[in-house]
């Protein structure tokens, strides 16, 4: 019997449109859900500007041009890479999936390097539909900037991005084994299971501790060269919704594989708990490391003699060392209060808790630099998210 | 003989509009059950409610003479399960997850516990072996040694037989009988006939959420008990 000639992919065909109809199907499903978290976030964020609008107007102004200039061009730096990053999540899932599209087209016995070749095509075509959606969205933003500088970052951040998330099947998040054994004496296997598996193990909260780094420092030196303090401030409250980024990240990890915890009768009290205690102890470090940087940052200031006249006021002391209090609370607090807002909506999403930390952190930071002594307020708010979230990894659907 | 699981009215409804029940069940001190049902027909959602990983919507759950619910600790430790996808934590070895099974389970040795039961799982040559490195069959025996390391008096296996190769598959079945022996109740979710029909001495059967019992399988011998499920799934006269 004579065998038919293997038919060739089609990129349009075999790829593109059954990615669109999968994609549009997942869509749909979670049409409900986007909207609500959509609707949810435009609220808060016209509430947050509605109320520190006037206190934000008020201190911008006073920001040098040439600093301000070059914070925008890092901020524009950071949408431009968390976008790829968000579309080439997508597209490692769609391509390198288990059961997904390519997987299936190689089971049909598809020729693997034209597979590959598609594969790329595709990747370029997301890459491409993702650079025209960031270019809309920061048009009007980006318009002081220099047309060569804004092509190079548009073509380069999100291609080199794009390239390292979608290489192919890596490691899972939690890549080193937790070196437990019967023969530890732990009182508390939760926190240590976890914490040896976090410190150890994800490449993600690795990766977002040193980029929660890099506000603080730059911050921080800034204030040195004499910036203003607000900006060493809001950089702090960046780090420190950056890091707390890494809570979404290791959270949905661990709930792939809950059963074990839940057949053994752990409830949510103690999964949490456990969850807290690991992000307190980063909260501590994190509060110190600041403190330590704004007080040095500070020695630096008033002790090197600059062509500006320094406040040298007998409370300059109590000053620097309530700023430096302040600037660690601002980096420490969002990673402290994420396990109590983890459960919140649903555990296992990553994206949607990455919002939610991210207006809980802008309100209460911002909050906070106008207000200081609304501090108490943090552990009211901590306590009531807690008891709020209580039962739900006991009575989730997961796994 | 003391009943081990009694159920009443008990309901769950799912947001996706799935209802389960309401379901009016007993099982006693050890039976060992078989529990058939198509794809879809509810009988995790039956195996989470029992096992109290989930809350129920109405009705009343009572496993050795207490109220089941996701907070009841003590009563949970009693019960073992195994869910269908009893995933495990990648990179972890299976040494490190029943060690941390005992520990959780607060085992009085947690180490002969754990030898104990990578041995009778065939897993000690692995047993420092990444879990996601090792086979699918070598992922289902960990879950099961977890889901029995504190050899529970009630427990509850959804699909068990799944992946395991003739040999475990034989010690799992040497388990579920010596368990009925030692007067300790099995429920096993299960889509093989002959298997059943030789381990299990009552069977259930779950269609679109109500659950029916098979009345006539007790008396049956092993083949008629097979022919049994042939003729409910698919038709004809017995």
């Amino acid at each position: 019997m004579e065998s038919k000639p293997m038919k060739k992919t089609d990129l349009t065909t075999d790829i593109l449109l059954p990615l669109i109809k999968q994609e549009t199907r997942r869509f749909r499903a979670s049409l409900g859900h986007m909207l609500t978290t959509g609707a949810a976030t435009i609220i808060v964020l016209s509430l947050f500007v509605y109320i520190f609008g006037d206190f934000i107007r008020d201190k911008l102004p006073g920001v040098d041009p040439a600093l301000a200039r070059d914070t925008l061009y890092l901020f524009a730096v950071f949408i431009i890479a968390i976008s790829a990053a968000v579309t080439a999540r997508a597209a490692k899932s769609i391509l390198y999936a288990k059961h997904g599209w390519i997987a299936m087209l190689r089971t049909f016995g598809l020729r693997v390097d034209r597979l590959r070749r598609q594969s790329v095509s595709a990747g370029i075509v997301l890459l491409a539909t993702e650079n025209i959606i960031v270019c809309c969205l920061l048009h009007s933003y980006m318009g002081g900037f220099k047309t060569s500088h804004a092509v190079i970052a548009l073509l380069t951040i999100p291609s080199a991005v794009f390239y390292w998330r979608v290489r192919g099947p890596r490691t899972p998040a939690v890549a080193h084994t937790s070196h437990h054994s019967c023969q530890d004496t732990t009182k508390d296997p939760l926190f240590s299971w976890r914490e040896s598996r976090v410190i150890t193990g994800s490449w993600q909260g690795s990766s977002l501790r040193v980029l929660a780094a890099l506000p603080i420092l730059s911050g921080t030196v800034s204030l040195a060269g004499h910036a203003p303090i607000e900006l060493a401030l809001v950089s702090s409250l960046a780090g420190g919704i950056i890091l707390s980024w890494t809570v979404p990240f290791l959270v949905a990890e661990d709930l792939k594989a809950t059963w074990i915890e839940r057949q053994a009768a752990v409830g949510h009290d103690q999964w949490i708990g456990a969850w807290q205690k690991i992000f307190w102890g980063w909260a501590k470090a994190i509060f110190t490391t600041t403190v330590v940087l704004y007080l040095v940052s500070f020695a630096v200031i008033y002790s090197v003699p600059s062509g500006a006249s320094s406040p040298k006021t007998p409370d300059i002391l109590t000053l620097a060392l309530s700023k430096a209090l302040l600037g660690g609370l601002l980096a420490a607090f969002p990673i402290w209060m994420a396990p109590a807002f983890i459960m919140q909506i649903d555990g296992r999403r990553v994206l949607t808790n990455i919002v939610l930390l991210t207006l809980i952190g802008l309100f209460a930071g911002t909050a906070l630099i106008a207000v200081p002594y609304l501090a108490p307020m943090l552990y009211l708010l901590h306590r009531e998210a807690h008891r709020y979230q209580r039962g739900r990894f006991a009575r989730g659907s997961y796994n | 003989m003391a009943h081990t699981i009694e159920t009443t009215n008990l309901k769950r409804a799912w947001p996706t509009g799935f209802k389960l029940g309401p379901i009016n069940f007993t099982a006693l001190e050890g039976e060992t059950i078989a529990v058939f049902g198509k794809n879809g027909a509810g009988k995790s959602t039956f195996f989470q409610l029992l096992s109290g990983s989930v809350d129920r919507t109405d009705g009343e759950i009572r496993i050795l003479g207490h109220k089941m619910s996701p907070d009841a600790t003590t009563l949970r430790r009693r019960v073992g399960y195994l869910p269908q996808e009893s995933t495990l934590p990648d990179w972890t070895t299976p040494d490190e997850i029943l060690s941390y099974a005992a520990k959780l389970l607060e085992l009085s040795d947690p180490c002969a516990a754990v030898e104990t039961e990578l041995k009778r799982w065939d897993a000690l040559e692995w047993r420092h072996r990444p879990i996601c490195k090792s086979s699918h069959g070598m992922q289902r025996r960990i879950g099961l040694a977890v889901a029995m390391i504190h050899d529970p008096d009630l427990l509850i296996l959804d699909e068990p037989f799944n992946a395991l190769d003739i040999v475990n598959s034989r010690t799992l079945s040497q388990l579920i009988r010596d368990r009925a022996a030692r007067h300790k109740t099995t429920l096993i979710s299960i889509h093989t006939p002959l298997l059943a029909a030789e381990l299990c001495p009552r069977s259930i059967l779950l269609e679109n959420g109500q659950l029916s019992e098979l009345s006539a399988w007790p008396d049956l011998p092993l083949l008629e008990r097979a022919s049994l499920i042939e003729t409910r799934f698919f038709g004809g006269t017995r």
